[in-house]
């Protein structure tokens, strides 16, 4: 009988704490189209960092957007409407993700394409290039110059090895020119990685804060980012990097930190921006989406969000290909050789 | 007189059976070492990057030690739970991986015991430290949390010590058998964290990708939260002739950094497992 009592308090005890979860827990989430825009709005108007930047009326953006969305509005349409609301944002680390679409801003549209990979590949690069890991490199201007196009920091890390075997290639070169135009960027790793190969001893990059709370100056303190030196083998000459407005994210992060370098300078249009980390989230129906929630301060104490400001401003010849040069190229070669 | 003599005869053979019982029902003390293994089964929703429940299915172990004195218990465990966090919502399916490591210290004092020191009530504190590792590759940049929490909690248990007699049985009716003499240990708790430290990103997960690792944990903060959850147990283990023990047992625990807290953290598990618990001295 003494057991029967304490098994069945037991039980008992054991339903009435379970019930307790149920209470703590609010399990029942407005997944409904109106639920959904408000709670996205609500996030980037508290995690959202460039609003101010930006000079962007989030108030004023639910005002427009609101009135658009019913609870019986179809997928596609409220997509379509929360697309074009974080694309008021003008940010190309913000996206809405469905499983049948992705909004995105392309900010690659906000310039010209400032390279001819066609022209690189014929000219520059030419027929026996090397390609080493994501690098396509070769040699220029008669062996003078070391040319080495990076397409993307997201293709791979970057490995030791690989930045060994070319500054062994180009130890003896006057000059390198490092293409990252049209490179949307990828792993931040592998800046540090790259730029550390032109490090002679720790460097201070760029100051980085995180979005701490409501608030639109509710920032963590800047916290300075470096690049450590090493032991590797490193290129002690000029480097020009080229940077067009599809430089961006972990391209914009390599340029913006070459402010911090004396025989390092930019060549070409403004980058892209890209200089919040961007976080990711889910929305009630199930969407995902992301916003940049980080800023990232350059060594002269300026946000660069809007562009990486080029050291010389150089925009490609509409005739390039026609007239078979680079003119891009051929200012830094110049430059590098300057001296 | 036949009244009183009837009374005074039941009262003996009372007492008889109880020293019988006593004389006869194993001790539970001493040292034990454990290990369980079983299913976890729960709830988790983290506001800081979804406001959907996730069901999580973890595959649950822990190792434990206990001593059992007379007057004191003393138990540390260390659990482990890893498996999977799942939503299905709108005919999309999200999967993430989850890992906790879970590591208690708990020190429970007599408070009573009756039936002959069958049935004990225990009261005492228990210090929990608890790392759940979240990872769901949906979420971008904010694919990795980590969050810490360090309870601080009352504990409340009872054990019951009890015997089946040796029976003869039918199985399915047909076949004779006898049960033998089977001696069980019947546990229930249940602890209350007074204080919940909890450390865990206070707005927005910085992610991972485009900073150096210096700056990962920027952004956590630690908050103390008071009354954040709840945990119970119950097991039975049917006690061994040598003093080990095999444990059936079942646990539940739920917590949370409080409906104010700006981004809320919720999580549940059930835990059904089945373990060895052996004797050491």
């Amino acid at each position: 009988m003494k057991i029967k009592i304490f098994t069945l308090a037991s039980i008992v005890l054991l339903s009435i704490f379970s019930s307790c979860e149920k209470i703590a827990f609010d399990k029942k989430a407005d997944t409904k189209p109106i639920a959904t825009f408000n709670y996205l709005w609500e996030q980037v108007n508290q995690k959202y960092v460039y609003l101010e930047y930006k000079n962007v009326d989030w108030d004023s953006i639910y005002i427009v957007y609101r009135p658009m969305i019913r609870n019986d509005i179809g997928e596609d349409s409220l997509f379509l409407i929360l697309g074009n609301m974080l694309n008021e944002l003008r940010d190309g680390h913000v996206n809405l993700i469905s499983a049948f679409n992705k909004s995105r801003y392309d900010i690659t549209m906000l310039g010209a394409v400032n390279i001819n990979p066609r022209l690189i590949k014929e000219k520059y690069l030419g027929e026996n290039y090397y390609s080493t890991g994501g690098f396509a490199h070769n040699f220029i201007r008669d062996g003078e110059i070391a040319y080495i196009r990076y397409s993307s920091f997201g293709d791979s890390q970057i490995t030791e090895y690989e930045l060994d075997y070319i500054m062994e290639k180009y130890a003896n070169t006057k000059g390198m020119i490092i293409d990252i135009r049209q490179n949307g960027g990828g792993y931040a790793t592998n800046v540090f990685t790259l730029l550390s190969r032109f490090t002679f001893s720790d460097t201070k990059i760029y100051e980085t804060q995180i979005k701490k709370g409501l608030g639109q100056d509710n920032f963590t303190i800047l916290e300075d980012v470096y690049v450590k030196a090493n032991d590797k083998k490193k290129y002690n000459k000029k480097l020009a990097v080229l940077i067009d407005r599809g430089s961006y994210s972990a391209s914009s992060f390599f340029a913006v930190s070459t402010y911090a370098y004396d025989n390092i300078f930019l060549v070409g249009d403004y980058s892209g921006g890209g200089l919040g980390l961007p976080n990711g989230g889910q929305l009630p129906n199930g969407w995902t989406y992301r916003m940049s929630i980080t800023r990232t301060m350059a060594v002269d104490g300026k946000n660069y969000e809007n562009g990486v400001a080029p050291d010389y401003r150089v925009l490609l010849n509409p005739n390039a290909y026609s007239s078979f040069s680079d003119n891009i190229i051929e200012f830094a070669a110049d430059k590098l050789l300057e001296n | 007189m036949k009244n009183y003599l009837i009374i005074f005869f039941l009262l003996l053979s009372n007492l008889v059976f109880s020293q019988e019982e006593e004389n006869i029902l194993p001790q539970v003390s001493g040292n034990y070492i454990g290990i369980n293994a079983g299913l976890s089964s729960g709830l988790v929703r983290d506001l800081i990057t979804s406001p959907l429940f996730y069901t999580s299915a973890l595959a649950y172990i822990d190792i434990n030690y206990q001593n059992i004195g007379e007057k004191n218990i003393f138990q540390a465990k260390f659990a482990s739970h890893n498996g999977i966090n799942a939503l299905i919502i709108n005919e999309n399916s999200f999967i993430g991986f989850q890992s906790v490591f879970d590591f208690n210290v708990l020190w429970l004092r007599v408070l009573e015991s009756s039936l002959n020191k069958r049935v004990k009530h225990f009261l005492g504190a228990e210090l929990e430290n608890y790392t759940s590792i979240r990872i769901n590759l949906d979420f971008m940049n904010a694919a990795s949390c980590i969050d810490n929490i360090n309870n601080i909690s009352i504990a409340y248990q009872a054990n019951f010590v009890f015997r089946r007699a040796e029976k003869e049985k039918k199985l399915f009716g047909l076949i004779n058998y006898k049960r033998k003499e089977q001696f069980y240990l019947l546990t229930a708790g249940v602890s209350v964290p007074v204080i919940s430290l909890y450390y865990r990103p206070e707005f927005t997960i910085p992610g991972n990708a485009t900073l150096n690792d210096n700056n990962i944990f920027d952004g956590y903060s630690l908050k103390p939260k008071v009354f954040s959850g709840l945990a119970s147990d119950i097991s039975i283990s049917r006690i061994l002739h040598n003093g080990n023990m095999i444990k059936f047992g079942y646990s539940w625990m739920f917590a949370t950094n409080g409906k104010t807290a700006f981004n809320r953290l919720e999580f549940s598990h059930h835990i059904f497992s089945l373990g060895l618990v052996f004797k050491i001295n």
